[in-house]
């Protein structure tokens, strides 16, 4: 079973919408898949479920009942989701580093029913966050292409480090995707400077901003059911399908690529944005 | 001596070294250990897993670590700093186990804490504790909302309140309950900054406003607040624990509006934290 949260400081980077489409994308080639919605706004929860304010998700996240009885069905065959609650903003609150302990508890003590667990986090590195990339074992960082996004996205990779050597040493390094990508000259340098400081962290795929994502959430359908054809949609296929790949190809961490090296190798980046542009 | 003879003390003597060197191969039957007087001592029991609880503290100083970077160089606690304040506040203030008295003895709460200071007839809790009453957060409030609205500076609003003071009252007098308001208040007033507006809102709730402050930078002095009051309300061994939320206005709304606001979040987090206690 592999656990995968979604984080990022910035909101409106698409994190939430990275975790309901990756989710369905993998529901639909037949992985069983759980997402989590950990974040108290609940979009998640409002994309593929009907809000519910019930103490079903906190007493499962402070041990008190089993995090996969409070899980409940979706449109999407395969995908199952645990719902937010507004009890977390407060439990946070409240209970703090225990909090994250008990988040780490219950993903860690969820049976191998499913194939995938997807947890999309909350839009700060507050402990609910923390929690979840205690329990996990993979990270993705969806950056919205946007100058904007780019200290925001160095200050997360860099917690993440330090989250790694300090409470997770299991946690593989991010897998950061570019969001929101128009066809703008900017987003196009933002894009490539993500590629210059992360390298081989930066997914090849990259998620162009569409209004498909708005609509689809607004008939609170994933967009691979609402828009199947769409690039929208085809963006998340080939984003999940790097992520099939990426487990099949690496197990330890890969050191990253020294600056000097990148010169002289090419970009595979670059490369897919020249095929993009043809 | 006869040979017989011989023969019994050779048999006798074989006797007893069998039995010495048995003995001697053989483990020891364990005492049994009478409990001591520190375990007695223990008046409040400690958490199951401290392994959990080391965990809690280390992500706690991890959070506390981000938000001192994101914040420019306040030194954040260390990881044993969180634990001995964990500490502090699970186990009573008791760090090591001394024999200390039984639970039966341990003063009463009353009587741990300083003597009130001298009241004067007709001063009041907000005269004690140096703070503004209630029309004084009425005006702060309508001119933030002026000020926010005319240059749009960012403004926090963070309510305060002490839920069961009544029950404390009535279980451990009116000056008790007295001294814990106006000691709250001067915590308040100790976390914050020279410009921001405290003022006290009558019986056991307070309004902090946090000027040029942001709602995510809020957590810092809520979080400073919450612990000191924790540290010093348990070391009194009192039971009540202090409730806080705080908002900012958002896009089209004013101070009053994150007021009202910040009240539910801190009667929320109150009701959190009773289900949390086991208090109803």
């Amino acid at each position: 079973m592999r656990t995968i949260a979604v984080v990022n400081r910035k909101g409106g980077s698409g994190k939430t919408t990275t975790a309901v489409n990756v989710a369905a994308a993998l529901a639909q080639r037949g992985l069983a898949t759980l997402l989590i919605d950990l974040d108290p706004q609940g979009s998640a929860t409002a994309w593929l479920a009907e809000p519910s304010d019930d103490r079903g998700p906190f007493d499962a996240l402070v041990g008190k009942r089993d995090l996969a009885a409070t899980a409940v069905t979706t449109r999407v065959p395969g995908l199952e989701i645990v719902r937010s609650s507004a009890w977390l903003l407060t439990a946070e609150q409240t209970l703090r580093g225990d909090m994250s302990v008990g988040v780490m508890r219950a993903v860690g003590r969820l049976r191998p029913d499913w194939a995938f667990v997807i947890i999309d986090c909350p839009p700060s590195l507050s402990y609910l966050s923390v929690g979840a990339l205690m329990g996990v074992r993979e990270v993705v960082i969806p950056v919205e292409a946007h100058a904007i996004a780019l200290p925001g996205a160095a200050a997360v990779v860099r917690e993440i480090s330090r989250l790694q050597s300090s409470l997770n040493p299991v946690l593989w390094d991010p897998l950061i995707v570019a969001c929101r990508v128009n066809r703008t000259v900017h987003a196009r340098e933002v894009v490539a400077e993500l590629d210059r400081r992360y390298g081989w962290l930066l997914a090849r795929s990259s998620i162009r901003e569409s209004i498909r994502f708005a609509e689809a959430e607004a008939a609170r359908m994933p967009i691979t059911t609402f828009a199947p054809d769409s690039g929208a949609c085809l963006d998340y296929r080939a984003f999940t399908d790097e992520l099939l790949e990426r487990h099949e190809q690496s197990q330890p961490s890969p050191r990253p690529v020294p600056r000097w090296r990148r010169l002289f190798t090419r970009s595979s980046h670059a490369a897919a944005l020249k095929r993009r542009a043809v | 001596m006869p040979p017989d003879d011989q023969l019994l003390l050779a048999a006798l003597a074989f006797v007893i070294v069998a039995k010495v060197l048995v003995l001697a191969t053989l483990p020891l039957p364990r005492r049994r250990r009478r409990p001591s007087m520190q375990h007695q001592a223990k008046p409040v029991s400690v958490p199951a897993d401290d392994g959990d609880a080391r965990t809690a503290a280390a992500i706690e100083a991890f959070v506390a670590q981000v938000a001192a970077d994101a914040a420019g160089g306040i030194r954040p606690p260390s990881p044993s700093e969180v634990m001995a304040r964990r500490r502090a506040v699970l186990t009573g203030a008791i760090d090591e186990p001394t024999a200390g008295p039984p639970a039966s003895d341990a003063p009463k709460p009353a009587t741990r804490l300083a003597p009130a200071p001298p009241r004067p007839s007709s001063a009041s809790v907000a005269d004690l504790a140096g703070l503004g009453g209630r029309a004084t957060w009425d005006r702060a409030v309508r001119e933030e909302s002026a000020r926010a609205a005319r240059f749009g500076r960012p403004v926090t609003v963070v309510m305060a309140e002490l839920p069961d003071l009544d029950h404390l009252a009535d279980h451990l007098g009116r000056d008790v309950a007295d001294r814990v308001v106006v000691e709250t208040a001067r915590l308040l007033s100790s976390e914050g900054r020279a410009v921001d507006r405290i003022a006290w809102l009558g019986a056991a709730r307070f309004g902090v406003l946090l000027l040029e402050t942001e709602e995510t930078r809020a957590p810092g002095y809520v979080d400073r607040v919450r612990a000191t009051a924790d540290d010093w309300l348990q070391s009194a061994g009192l039971t009540i624990r202090l409730s806080l939320g705080w908002a900012s206005p958002a896009d089209g709304s004013d101070v009053f509006a994150a007021t009202t606001l910040a009240r539910q979040r801190m009667h929320d987090a109150g009701r959190a934290s009773r289900a949390v206690r086991g208090i109803r």
